[in-house]
């Protein structure tokens, strides 16, 4: 029972995948979108997926692969709106606001390195799996991710962090 | 510079805020089920251009053999709704334009929409079934569960109720839907259960079968979204191989959908 099956896997991943598409994306509404038409190629594909073995993993790689493209082309748009000197407020903005949300940080990752901090970080997922999902080794999962998170946690600190970190005082 | 207990530092401290920023959020989880009925209904059909032919050639064959449905229709000509049209021609037109020169033999199989009686609860149960009882179509191997916006699926419940999920990823503004379940020996209704108030059902009883049907009330606009329609039944053990289910809809943007399937287990 095909149908039944996906169903049971959409109501115990449809949070996740959308989790995961919104961290990547930092778009609320478009991350439902994003992890939807993920799990609509799980479903076109289920037979085979399933038969290969873990249809999470397949999910989560799909929605990080639909988020990218989301991604550029909401460059390639602005971008476009920009030569037409219709930019929006956004581009007025500074590049770094003072107080950084971790979703509005994220954004200033390179995006294969905010995929390994989120996934490593926000899932838990093993190095193993995030390596499988990116197609990538695991030695530049591990170098992404600690990159990643340095760069992350640099973008935060200022805001974020208290003053003393077991009694040593945070260089500002 | 980084020792490791600077960088558990950082990794509890990044973990602790994308989890924040996670469960601060909820997903639409009936937006995402919607998005994908509809991806799932204007996704490409691996149809080759051989079914195409031969689907325009039925085409032309069922218009030619429309005096199937004029019989229907011609038993029934005060219902409101206009009797669904055959298959994929489906003109905008109501059918009794057609009905005037309906003059196919009433064995006629083709589309044989099941109009038995209008839907209202003002009409007892008692006015005189349509005489050949035609199958509603969605026999094993013949089936079509799914057409533009809209998603079906029949199945049989544990309690022997057999079940029609609807998935409609866009507003209906028509809906009739008619489960028919052969006859067995015992085999009694036991009532209908619909998931929307705007959809009434009825129970008929043919010679030869059992038909549930559910319609949307006339005005009524039954949301996108996934209902679960339950033609109730008892009776020992009877097999559900031969119960089928048959729907005609309008979706908000006016098109024509027909749908047909049966209770048999999908793989």
């Amino acid at each position: 029972m095909r149908d039944q099956a996906f169903h049971a896997f959409f109501e115990r991943h449809h949070r996740e995948l959308s989790g995961l598409a919104y961290l990547l994306s930092g778009d609320s509404s478009a991350a439902d979108d994003l992890a939807a038409d993920a799990l609509t190629e799980v479903w076109k594909h289920w037979d085979r997926v399933n038969a290969a073995g873990d249809p999470a993993a397949y999910a989560r790689g799909i929605v990080a692969n639909l988020t990218r493209n989301w991604i550029r082309r909401q460059g390639r748009a602005r971008r476009g709106l920009q030569l037409l000197g219709w930019a929006g407020e956004r581009e007025r903005t500074p590049d770094v606001p003072a107080v950084l949300d971790v979703r509005t940080a994220l954004k200033h990752l390179p995006y294969r390195r905010r995929t390994c901090v989120v996934l490593r970080y926000a899932f838990d997922l093993p190095e193993q799996e995030v390596a499988e999902i990116l197609g990538i080794s695991v030695g530049a999962v591990k170098s992404q991710t600690s990159r990643g998170a340095k760069q992350l946690a640099d973008l935060l600190q200022d805001t974020r962090l208290p003053d003393t970190l077991d009694g040593w005082e945070v260089a500002r | 510079m980084n020792s490791p207990h600077q960088n558990s530092q950082h990794e509890d401290f990044l973990r602790d805020e994308m989890r924040q920023a996670l469960d601060s959020r909820h997903p639409d989880r009936t937006a995402m089920l919607n998005r994908i009925a509809a991806n799932r209904a204007a996704g490409p059909k691996p149809r080759g251009r051989v079914a195409r032919l031969a689907g325009a050639a039925l085409a032309v064959a069922t218009v030619l053999g429309i005096g199937g449905v004029g019989k229907w229709a011609l038993a029934d000509s005060q219902d409101p709704t206009p009797a669904a049209p055959p298959v994929a021609t489906a003109p905008a037109t109501p059918v009794p334009s057609v009905v005037a020169t309906a003059t196919a033999p009433a064995s006629r199989e083709v589309t044989s929409h099941p109009r038995t009686q209008a839907p209202d609860e003002t009409t007892a149960p008692t006015s005189a079934p349509t005489p050949s009882a035609s199958p509603v179509r969605g026999h094993p191997g013949d089936t079509q569960v799914e057409k533009g916006t809209l998603w079906s699926d029949g199945s049989i419940e544990d309690s022997g109720d057999s079940v029609v999920t609807l998935r409609a990823g866009a507003d209906l503004t028509e809906l009739d839907l008619t489960v028919r379940v052969p006859l067995t020996p015992g085999l009694s209704s036991l009532g209908v259960d619909s998931a929307a108030g705007t959809v009434t059902g009825t129970v008929t009883k043919q010679p030869d079968a059992l038909l549930y049907r559910f319609t949307l009330k006339a005005g009524a606009t039954l949301p996108a979204g996934e209902y679960k329609f339950t033609a109730k039944w008892g009776g020992g053990d009877r097999n559900a191989a031969d119960d089928t289910y048959e729907a005609y809809a309008t979706s908000v943007e006016r098109k024509r959908i027909h749908i047909y399937g049966n209770f048999a287990p999908r793989d």
